[in-house]
C-alpha cells in the first residue's frame, strides 16, 4: 500500500470544501426540524431553583415581593446563544408573575430587548409598566450599576418610551437591589463579571448569568465561590432552562400551549392592552413562531452536534495524515 | 407581504456575506459597507433618544425647572466638558478631548481597585480554601472514600485537593515563568502545564461550540423562517 | 495644558473613587450627584465612533480611492438609519417607526450576525489545518476539547463524556481560569493605581506634551 499518498490525500482537503461540508451538514438537522433533549446541568438548574425561590417568596408574601432583574448585555450579533435564554427566562418569569425590570447593557441591544420583552410579555397578558419595564440603556455602565443600589430613578429619569420613571406604578415598589430576588445578566460581553464585581460584591445582589459559550470558560471559578447563583453557558445552557421552563408551562398551562395561546386573548377586552407595546391578538404565523421559539435552543443543538462530530473528525483525519506522513517520510 | 420583502432582503444580505467564503467580491463589500453605515447610524440614534436625552437634558431641565441653581451650574459644567470630546473631529484640537477622558478613566480606575480586588483575588483565594464553610482540603472525605470506595466518593475526596492544588501550580507558573532551579518551581511545572492544557483545552471546546451556534441561527432563520414564508405566498 | 491638566485631573478624581468607596458618610451624601455629573461628561465619549468612521469614509471619497461607491453606500446607511430612527422614536405608530423596526430586524441584525457566524468556518478549516498532536501539551488540549465538544451535546450511549466535561469544568477549568483571575486582578488594580499616579499614560493618547 502506498502510504504516503494516503497521508497526502488526508492532509490535501481544500478549505472551500471542508465549507461546503459544513453547509451541508448543518442544514439537515434543521430541514428534518430534528430537536433533541439534552441532560440539566446544575449551573442552570440553580437558577431555575432561585426563580421558583422569588415565585415561592412572593406567594408567601405579596405585600413585600421581590423581582427578578434581566440585563441584556448582548448584541444581536450572538442572539443566536444568548437570545432562547432571554426567551426562557422571561417566560419563567412571567409564567410565575414575577415582576421584571429590564435594561440593555450595551447601546446595539436597545431596541432589542424592548422587542424580546413586549413579545413574551404578550404571551402571558403582561402589561408594560405594571408588571415590567424596560429602562432603556444603561449608560454609563458603572454609574448605572452603582445607582440600584439607593434608587435606579436617579439614573433613570425616563424609561425606554420616555416616560416619567416617578410614575411608572411598578418603579414604585422596585427600584432597588433591596427589591430584587435575583439579578440575571444575559451576555455576550464581559458585563457579567463587571454585576459580579459590584453588584455581588459591594451589594451581595444575587447575580446570574447567561453568557456566549466563549465567555463561559472563564466564569465558572464564580460558580464555586458562589458569586455567581447559576450560569447558562452557550447554546446548551439555553437549551438546558428551555427544557426546564417547558416542562414547568406544560404543569401551569398545560399540554396544548398553541390553543392556549390562540384562546388567551379573545376572552380578554382589547381596550386594557396598550396596542403601543403589542397587539392583543396572535396570527397563525405569529402562533407558529411562538411554538418554534419554545424549542429553538433544542432545535440549534441537534445541528451543533453534527457539525461538532464533523469538526472532531476532520482533526482526526489531519492528525492521521499528518503521523503517516511523518513516518513514512 | 413587507415582511417577506424585508426578509427576502435580510436573505440576501446572508448570502452576500457567506459569499465572501468562496472570495471577495462587490456583494460582500456592500454588504459590509451597509453594515458600517447601519451600525453607526443606529448608534446615533441610541446615543440621541436613549443616552443624551434621558440622562443628560432632562435631569438638567428637571434641576432647572426646580430652581436649583447650583445643581444647574454643575450638571452645564459636566455637559460643557463633554462636548470637549467633539474635538476628535478636529486635528489640531483634538487634545481637549483628553479632559473628559481623563475625569472617567480617573473616577473608574480609582472606583475599581477596591471591588475588582475583593471580587477577582480575595473572595477566590477565600474559596480556594473553603467552600460552603467547609475546607476543601478535608481528610474526613479520604477517609470516606477508603471506607466505602466508589465513583462518587472518589470525586468527594478528590475535588477539594485537585482544585487547590491545580490553583497553587498554575499561579506558581505564571508568577515565576523564568527559567528556575528552585524544586518547586521545577517540579510544579508540568501538572501546571497539564492543568492549563485541560483547561484551555475545555475553553476552545466551548469557543468552537460558540462560533457554530452562530452559524446554525443564520441557517435556521432561512430554512425555518424565511423559506415557510416563500412556500405559504407560492402555495 | 495638553497633558499635565488631564494628568492632575486623574489623579483627583481616581483619588475621589477610591475614598468615596471608602467612606459609607460621603457615599451617601455625594456619590448620585456625582455620578449624574460623572454621567453627563461620559454620554458625549459615543461621538467617537462616529467621527471616526465619517473620517475614514470621507478621506477614502476625498482621494477617489476605487472602492469610493462603497464609501456612499456607507454615508447612505448612516444617513437613513440616523433620520429614520430619531424621526421614529418621536412618532410611535408611524411610518419611520416601522421602516426603523425593520431596518434594525432584517438589515442590521443578519448582518451582525452573519458577520460573526464566518468565524464558525474558519475555526473549521483552521482546526483542519493546524491542530496537530505534535507534543504531549498539544494531545492533552486537544483531548479535552474532544471530551467537552463532545460532552456538551452528549445523548445516550456518550453520556459518559458528559460526566466528564462537567468534571473537567468544575476542577481544571476552575483551577486554571482562578489562577487566570487573579492574576487579572492583580493586574487591574496595579494598572489603576499607575493611571492615578500618572505613571501609565496610554489612555491619553499620543501627541505633545
Amino acid at each position: 500500500m502506498n502510504w504516503e499518498k494516503i497521508g497526502d490525500f488526508l492532509l490535501s482537503f481544500k478549505k472551500k470544501s471542508i465549507y461546503l461540508g459544513m453547509f451541508i451538514l448543518v442544514s439537515i438537522p434543521l430541514i428534518m426540524k430534528m430537536s433533541t433533549r439534552t441532560y440539566i446541568t446544575e449551573e442552570v438548574e440553580s437558577i431555575y431553583d432561585k426563580v421558583e425561590e422569588v415565585y415561592e417568596y412572593n406567594q408567601e408574601n405579596p405585600n413585600d415581593k421581590q423581582a427578578i432583574f434581566v440585563s441584556i448585555d448582548f448584541a444581536p450579533s450572538s442572539k443566536a446563544e444568548t437570545s432562547p435564554m432571554l426567551n426562557a427566562l422571561l417566560r419563567h418569569a412571567f409564567m410565575r408573575d414575577i415582576p421584571v425590570l429590564g435594561w440593555a447593557g450595551v447601546r446595539t441591544a436597545a431596541d432589542y430587548g424592548i422587542e424580546r420583552l413586549n413579545s413574551v410579555a404578550k404571551e402571558y397578558g403582561k402589561k408594560y409598566g405594571e408588571d415590567y419595564i424596560y429602562l432603556g440603556i444603561a449608560y454609563p455602565f458603572l454609574q448605572a450599576v452603582l445607582s440600584l443600589n439607593s434608587d435606579v430613578r436617579i439614573f433613570s429619569s425616563t424609561d425606554y418610551y420616555g416616560t416619567d420613571t416617578y410614575e411608572i406604578p411598578i418603579m414604585k415598589q422596585f427600584h432597588s437591589y433591596n427589591n430584587i430576588g435575583l439579578l440575571v445578566s444575559i451576555s455576550s460581553t464581559s458585563l457579567s463579571e463587571l454585576y459580579i464585581q459590584y453588584s455581588n460584591t459591594l451589594f451581595d445582589q444575587d447575580v446570574a448569568a447567561g453568557v456566549t459559550a466563549v465567555n463561559a470558560a472563564r466564569l465558572y471559578p464564580y460558580l464555586q465561590s458562589d458569586q455567581l447563583v447559576g450560569m447558562m453557558g452557550g447554546l446548551k445552557g439555553a437549551a438546558e432552562y428551555e427544557q426546564l421552563v417547558n416542562k414547568l408551562e406544560k404543569k401551569v398551562i398545560g399540554e396544548d400551549v398553541k390553543n392556549y395561546l390562540r384562546e388567551f386573548y379573545k376572552k380578554k377586552d382589547p381596550s386594557e392592552y396598550e396596542k403601543k407595546y403589542y397587539e392583543p391578538k396572535f396570527t397563525e404565523t405569529q402562533l407558529i413562531n411562538k411554538m418554534n421559539s419554545r424549542k429553538l435552543a433544542r432545535m440549534g443543538m441537534s445541528s451543533q452536534a453534527v457539525a461538532h462530530f464533523y469538526v472532531i473528525i476532520l482533526i482526526i483525519i489531519a492528525n492521521v495524515g499528518y503521523f503517516i506522513k511523518r513516518k513514512y517520510e | 407581504m413587507g415582511t417577506i420583502l424585508w426578509s427576502t432582503f435580510a436573505v440576501f444580505l446572508t448570502l452576500s456575506i457567506f459569499s465572501f467564503l468562496i472570495k471577495d467580491n462587490p456583494f460582500y463589500k456592500f454588504a459590509e459597507h451597509l453594515f458600517a453605515g447601519i451600525s453607526v447610524g443606529y448608534l446615533v440614534v441610541i446615543t440621541f433618544t436613549q443616552i443624551f436625552i434621558p440622562r443628560v437634558w432632562k435631569p438638567l431641565m428637571n434641576s432647572i425647572d426646580t430652581g436649583n441653581i447650583l445643581r444647574s451650574a454643575f450638571l452645564i459644567i459636566g455637559v460643557f466638558i463633554g462636548l470637549l470630546y467633539l474635538s476628535r473631529a478636529s486635528n489640531k484640537y483634538s487634545w481637549l478631548s483628553r479632559y473628559p477622558i481623563s475625569i472617567v478613566v480617573g473616577f473608574g480606575s480609582g472606583f475599581a481597585i477596591a471591588p475588582s480586588l475583593n471580587a477577582r483575588v480575595l473572595k477566590q483565594l477565600h474559596s480556594t480554601v473553603v467552600e460552603d464553610g467547609q475546607s476543601l482540603l478535608n481528610i474526613q472525605k479520604i477517609i470516606a472514600f477508603f471506607r466505602d470506595p466508589s465513583f462518587s466518593s472518589l470525586y468527594n475526596a478528590t475535588y477539594g485537593p485537585l482544585l487547590v492544588i491545580g490553583v497553587l501550580v498554575v499561579l506558581i507558573y505564571f508568577f515565576f515563568s523564568f527559567k528556575n532551579d528552585n524544586p518547586v518551581i521545577k517540579y510544579t511545572r508540568t501538572p501546571a502545564l497539564l492543568y492549563m492544557m485541560v483547561g484551555f483545552g475545555a475553553a476552545f471546546g466551548y469557543t468552537f461550540m460558540a462560533r457554530i451556534s452562530l452559524f446554525v441561527d443564520r441557517m435556521n432563520f432561512i430554512l425555518n423562517r424565511w423559506w415557510p414564508l416563500i412556500q405559504n405566498k407560492l402555495m | 495644558m495638553k497633558r499635565q491638566y488631564p494628568m492632575i485631573l486623574t489623579f483627583v478624581f481616581g483619588l475621589i473613587g477610591f475614598i468615596l468607596r471608602f467612606s459609607p458618610i460621603l457615599n451617601e451624601k455625594y456619590l448620585n450627584d456625582l455620578l449624574s455629573w460623572t454621567m453627563a461628561i461620559a454620554a458625549f465619549a459615543v461621538v467617537i465612533a462616529v467621527i471616526s468612521l465619517v473620517k475614514h469614509h470621507a478621506e477614502k471619497i476625498r482621494r477617489k480611492h476605487k472602492d469610493m461607491i462603497y464609501s456612499f453606500v456607507t454615508f447612505i446607511g448612516l444617513i437613513v438609519m440616523a433620520l429614520v430612527g430619531i424621526l421614529g422614536h418621536y412618532m410611535p405608530g408611524s411610518i419611520w417607526k416601522s421602516i426603523f423596526d425593520n431596518l434594525y430586524k432584517y438589515v442590521r441584525t443578519p448582518l451582525d450576525a452573519t458577520m460573526f457566524s464566518l468565524l464558525a468556518f474558519y475555526i473549521s478549516s483552521a482546526a483542519y489545518r493546524a491542530f496537530r498532536a505534535r507534543t504531549w501539551h498539544a494531545t492533552a488540549l486537544l483531548i479535552s476539547g474532544f471530551i467537552v465538544m463532545i460532552g456538551r451535546v452528549a445523548f445516550g450511549p456518550l453520556m459518559i463524556f458528559a460526566d466528564i466535561t462537567n468534571w473537567i469544568m468544575l476542577i481544571p477549568t476552575t483551577a486554571v481560569m482562578r489562577a487566570i483571575m487573579i492574576g487579572v486582578g492583580l493586574g487591574i488594580t496595579a494598572t489603576s493605581i499607575k493611571i492615578i499616579l500618572g505613571i501609565e499614560t496610554s489612555y491619553l493618547g499620543g501627541g505633545e506634551k
